[in-house]
C-alpha cells in the first residue's frame, strides 16, 4: 500500500512567495552604509566618503536636517526592502533618483565621481527591473506603468 | 416593342427600388444642426460669385435667381473660380449671442478633447487655432446665419434628401448615396477642424449583380483621412449595424463624415518617416524588454505617434435624430447621373471660396467634380474608390477560381515538360564539359560548354522553384474554390489594415479638473516662460527647462500618475548618467569589454580541448545518442 503525505501544492490562486533577490541584499546593504555615513557625517564621525556627495551641506543647520531626514530614510528603506513592503521600494526608487541628480550636478559643476554615479544608474535599472517588480508589486508589473 | 424612353424610365424605376432596398439609416448626434436636404431649396438662398480672390470677386447671379438649369450654365473666365455664397452677412456678435440662447437650442456636450492628448498635441491645437487668423477662413456668425437659411428651407420643403446612383461594372451594382447640407459646422459648433458653406457625403452600397438577384457584399463610406480598402466593411461585418437589412451609419457631429461603429474618432497626423522610426523603436524596446530586463514599455511608435496626434475629435455618437427605414424620418431620393444639368454642367464650389491655402474653410465642389474641376474617383470609378474594382463579386468567384485553376495547371504542365527537357540535357553537357577541360587546347570551349553547364543549372533550379510556387498555389486555390463553393468568403475584416475604430468610452472620461487644465495649460505654459524670461528671474533656457519641468509636475498630479512621472524621470537621468558613464570612460569600457571578450573565447576553447580528449578516449553514451541527429543536421544544411 502506498501512502500519500500531505501536499506541498500550494491552493489554486494563492501567490507563490516569489524568493528575495540576491541583488536586494546588496542594495540593503549599500542603504544601509549610505545612512550610516550620512548620520555620522553630522556629528563628524567616521570617513566622510560614506556620505557621497552631501558631504559639504553639513555645516548648515538645513544641511545637517538633510542629512539626517536621508540617512533616516535610507535605513528605514534598507529594513523595508529586506520585509518586501512596497512603499520602501518607492522610497528606494527616491533615494536613488535623488542621488542621481546630485552626482548630475556634481559632474556638470566638475566634481564627477564615477563610482558613484555607475553604482546609482546600476540600482535604478536593477530596482526597476521585472524581477525586483514582481517582489514588489507582483507578477501583474510586468508593463512599464505601476 | 419597348420605346427607348419606355427602357430609361424602367431602368430609373429599377435603379430607384435598389436604392430605396439598401438605403442606410444615418443617425445624427444630438445638437446637430443640418441634415441632408435638396440642391434646389439651397440654391434659392444662395447667390453665385466668381472671382480670384476675396478682394477681387462679383456677384453674377443674385440671391433668389439662381436655379439648377442656371447654375449648369455658369462658367468661370480662366485663372478665376466660380462659386456659391449662402451666407451673405454673417451674425453680428450680439445677434449670434442672442441665437446661442435660444429656446428650442440643443445643447452639445463634449469631454475636454484636450484631455486626451498630451503637450505637443496641446501645442498643435494652438498652433492651429493661431493659423486661422492668417489664413482665409469661413467668417464668425456663418453657421447661425446658415442655420436660420437652413430652417427657413425646409419651412418650404421638409423632405430629407439623398441623391442616388447606380452604376453597373465588371459584375458589381454600386449603389452611390449622396447627401448634401448647407453647411459643415464642424469648427464653430463642434470644435473641429474647419468649417465651409456646403458639404456633400456619400455612402457607397455595392451588391453582387447574380443571376439569382443582387446580393449586398460591400459597404463603404467617406471618412477623413482614409482610401481605399480601408473604407469599406463587408456586410457581414460583426462591427457593422443593421436593421431590416439597411446599414446603419453614423454621422459625426457637424463635419457629417460617416463612419460605422458608434462613438467618438480621433484624428492623428500621419508622421512623415514613422514607418523608419518604427523599426529603430521596436529595437530599442527589445534592447530594455530583453536586454536590461526592464518592463515592457508597450508600442513605442504608436504611443508617439498619439503622443503627436492632432486633438480633433469626430463625434459619432447616434445620440439624435436618426434618418431612414424604421425610423420618424425618411428618406426621398432624387436620381442623378450624368445627364442631370446641374451635377454635369457645374465644375463651380457649392460654397463660399475663402481662398484659404489649406483648402480645409474652402467649399466642397458638387457631386461629380473636385475643386480643382477634374471628375471625382468616386465619381467616374465608384469600384475603385473603396478598393472594390480588385475584388471578384461572390457570384463569380468560383467561375473566376477555375479559370485561375486551370491556368496555373497549364503553366505546371509547361514547367513539368521544361524541367524534363532540362534534365536531360544537362548531364550530357556535364560530361561533355568534363572531357573538355582534359585537353588544355580545348579551353576555350570549355569554358564556353561550363558556362552553358552554369546557366541550364540555374534555369533548371529556378524553373524548379516556380514549380513548387505554382504547386503550393494550386492546393490553395482549390482548397479556396471549396471553401468558397461552401458559401465561406473568408474573414471578413481580412482586408482591413488600419481599421477607423472610435476611442474606448474608459479613455474619453476625465474628471472636470483634468479637463480645465488641459484648456488652461498651453496657455499657462507660455506665460510661464514669458514670465521668468522678461523679468530676468532665469535665462531663456532654464526658463523652458523649468515651465517644461512644471507643467510635467502639473499634469501627472492632475492625472494622478505622480510616481509614474518620478519613476520615468529617474531612468530618464540613469540614462543620462550610464551615456556620461560610457562617455567618460570609454577607453576603459573597451579595455575591459576586450579582456572580458578573451577570457570567454579562451575558456570556450579549453572546455573544448577537454570535451574533445575525452571524446577521443571514450566517447560518451550522450555523444553516442545524439549522433543519429546529424542527419536532420545535413538536411537543415
Amino acid at each position: 500500500m502506498t501512502e500519500v503525505g500531505p501536499t506541498t501544492q500550494p491552493p489554486v490562486g494563492a501567490r507563490a512567495e516569489v524568493p528575495l533577490p540576491l541583488g536586494l541584499w546588496v542594495v540593503a546593504v549599500l542603504l544601509v552604509v549610505g545612512g550610516i555615513g550620512f548620520l555620522m557625517a553630522v556629528f563628524d564621525l567616521g570617513p566622510p566618503f560614506l556620505a557621497g556627495g552631501l558631504v559639504g551641506i553639513k555645516d548648515s543647520q538645513t544641511g545637517q536636517a538633510v542629512l539626517v531626514i536621508t540617512g533616516v530614510a535610507m535605513l528605514l528603506a534598507a529594513v523595508g526592502l529586506l520585509l518586501r513592503v512596497q512603499s520602501a521600494w518607492g522610497l528606494t526608487m527616491l533615494i536613488v533618483g535623488l542621488g542621481l541628480v546630485v552626482n548630475l550636478i556634481a559632474y556638470f559643476t566638475g566634481d564627477p565621481n564615477f563610482l558613484r554615479m555607475a553604482i546609482f544608474v546600476l540600482m535604478a535599472f536593477y530596482l526597476n527591473g521585472r524581477p525586483v517588480r514582481e517582489v514588489f508589486l507582483g507578477p501583474g508589473a510586468r508593463r512599464f506603468g505601476i | 416593342m419597348t420605346t427607348a424612353i419606355e427602357e430609361a424610365v424602367s431602368v430609373s424605376a429599377t435603379d430607384l427600388q435598389l436604392l430605396r432596398a439598401y438605403e442606410p439609416i444615418v443617425r445624427y448626434n444630438h445638437g446637430e444642426l443640418f441634415f441632408p436636404t435638396n440642391v434646389e431649396g439651397y440654391l434659392r438662398e444662395c447667390d453665385l460669385l466668381v472671382g480670384s480672390s476675396e478682394r477681387d470677386r462679383e456677384v453674377i447671379v443674385p440671391v433668389g435667381e439662381l436655379t439648377p438649369d442656371r447654375l449648369a450654365t455658369a462658367v468661370a473666365r480662366p485663372g478665376e473660380t466660380l462659386y456659391l455664397r449662402l451666407v451673405q452677412r454673417p451674425m453680428a456678435p450680439l445677434e449670434l449671442a442672442r441665437w446661442r440662447n435660444r429656446p428650442d437650442r440643443q445643447v452639445f456636450r463634449a469631454p475636454g478633447r484636450l484631455a486626451r492628448v498630451g503637450l505637443f498635441a496641446r501645442l498643435v491645437d494652438a498652433a492651429f487655432s493661431t493659423s486661422l487668423l492668417l489664413r482665409g477662413t469661413v467668417p464668425g456668425g456663418t453657421a447661425g446665419a446658415a442655420q436660420v437659411k437652413y430652417a427657413r428651407a425646409r419651412e418650404g420643403d421638409p423632405r430629407l434628401v439623398y441623391y442616388g446612383r447606380v452604376v453597373r461594372e465588371n459584375g458589381w451594382i454600386a449603389l452611390q448615396y449622396l447627401y448634401f447640407y448647407f453647411m459643415n459646422d464642424y469648427r464653430s459648433t463642434f470644435h473641429g477642424a474647419n468649417d465651409h458653406e456646403a458639404d456633400w457625403e456619400q455612402v457607397f452600397v455595392y451588391l453582387d449583380d447574380a443571376p439569382a438577384g443582387p446580393r449586398p457584399v460591400w459597404i463603404a463610406a467617406a471618412a477623413h483621412d482614409f482610401v481605399g480598402d480601408e473604407l469599406r466593411r463587408r456586410w457581414d461585418d460583426p462591427t457593422l449595424e443593421k436593421v431590416d437589412g439597411h446599414p446603419v451609419v453614423y454621422a459625426g457631429a457637424g463635419s457629417h463624415a460617416s463612419y460605422f461603429e458608434r462613438g467618438e474618432y480621433v484624428t492623428e497626423i500621419p508622421l512623415p518617416g514613422m514607418r523608419g522610426v518604427r523599426g529603430l523603436l521596436e529595437a530599442l524596446r527589445a534592447f530594455w524588454r530583453e536586454s536590461l530586463r526592464q518592463p515592457d514599455p508597450g508600442d513605442l511608435a504608436a504611443s508617439l505617434s498619439a503622443a503627436l496626434s492632432v486633438p480633433f475629435v469626430d463625434y459619432a455618437r447616434g445620440d439624435g435624430t436618426s434618418v431612414g427605414p424604421g425610423t420618424d424620418a425618411h428618406w426621398s431620393p432624387v436620381l442623378i447621373d450624368d445627364d442631370t444639368p446641374w451635377v454635369d454642367g457645374y465644375r463651380g464650389l457649392f460654397g463660399l471660396d475663402t481662398y484659404d491655402r489649406f483648402g480645409g474653410e474652402r467649399a466642397p465642389a458638387g457631386p461629380k467634380y473636385g475643386r480643382t474641376g477634374s471628375v471625382r474617383m468616386s465619381w467616374n470609378d465608384p469600384l475603385g474608390f473603396a478598393g472594390v474594382d480588385k475584388v471578384a463579386p461572390p457570384s463569380r468567384q468560383p467561375e473566376e477560381l477555375r479559370g485561375r485553376i486551370a491556368d496555373r495547371e497549364a503553366r505546371l504542365r509547361e514547367l513539368e515538360d521544361a524541367i524534363a527537357r532540362r534534365s536531360a540535357e544537362l548531364p550530357g553537357l556535364d560530361l561533355e564539359a568534363r572531357s573538355l577541360a582534359a585537353d588544355g587546347a580545348m579551353t576555350t570551349l570549355h569554358k564556353a560548354r561550363a558556362a552553358e553547364l552554369a546557366t541550364g543549372t540555374a534555369e533548371l533550379e529556378a524553373q524548379r522553384r516556380e514549380r513548387a510556387g505554382v504547386a503550393d498555389a494550386l492546393v490553395a486555390l482549390r482548397r479556396e474554390l471549396g471553401r468558397v463553393e461552401a458559401g465561406d468568403l473568408g474573414d471578413p475584416r481580412g482586408h482591413l489594415t488600419h481599421p477607423h475604430r472610435p476611442v474606448p468610452e474608459a479613455d474619453v472620461r476625465y474628471g472636470r479638473l483634468v479637463e480645465f487644465w488641459s484648456a488652461l495649460s498651453v496657455g499657462l505654459l507660455l506665460l510661464a516662460i514669458v514670465a521668468l524670461v522678461s523679468l530676468r528671474l532665469a535665462p531663456w533656457w532654464a526658463a523652458l527647462g523649468l515651465a517644461l519641468a512644471g507643467y510635467a509636475v502639473l499634469e501627472a498630479a492632475f492625472r494622478r500618475r505622480l510616481t509614474l512621472l518620478t519613476l520615468r524621470v529617474e531612468l530618464v537621468l540613469a540614462m543620462v548618467s550610464a551615456a556620461i558613464l560610457v562617455w567618460e570612460g570609454l577607453f576603459i569600457i573597451v579595455i575591459a569589454a576586450v579582456a572580458g571578450l578573451a577570457l570567454v573565447v579562451v575558456l570556450d576553447n579549453v572546455r573544448e580541448l577537454r570535451w574533445g580528449s575525452s571524446e577521443s578516449s571514450a566517447p560518451s553514451p550522450a555523444a553516442t545518442a545524439i549522433a543519429p541527429g546529424s542527419e536532420a543536421g545535413d538536411l537543415d544544411r
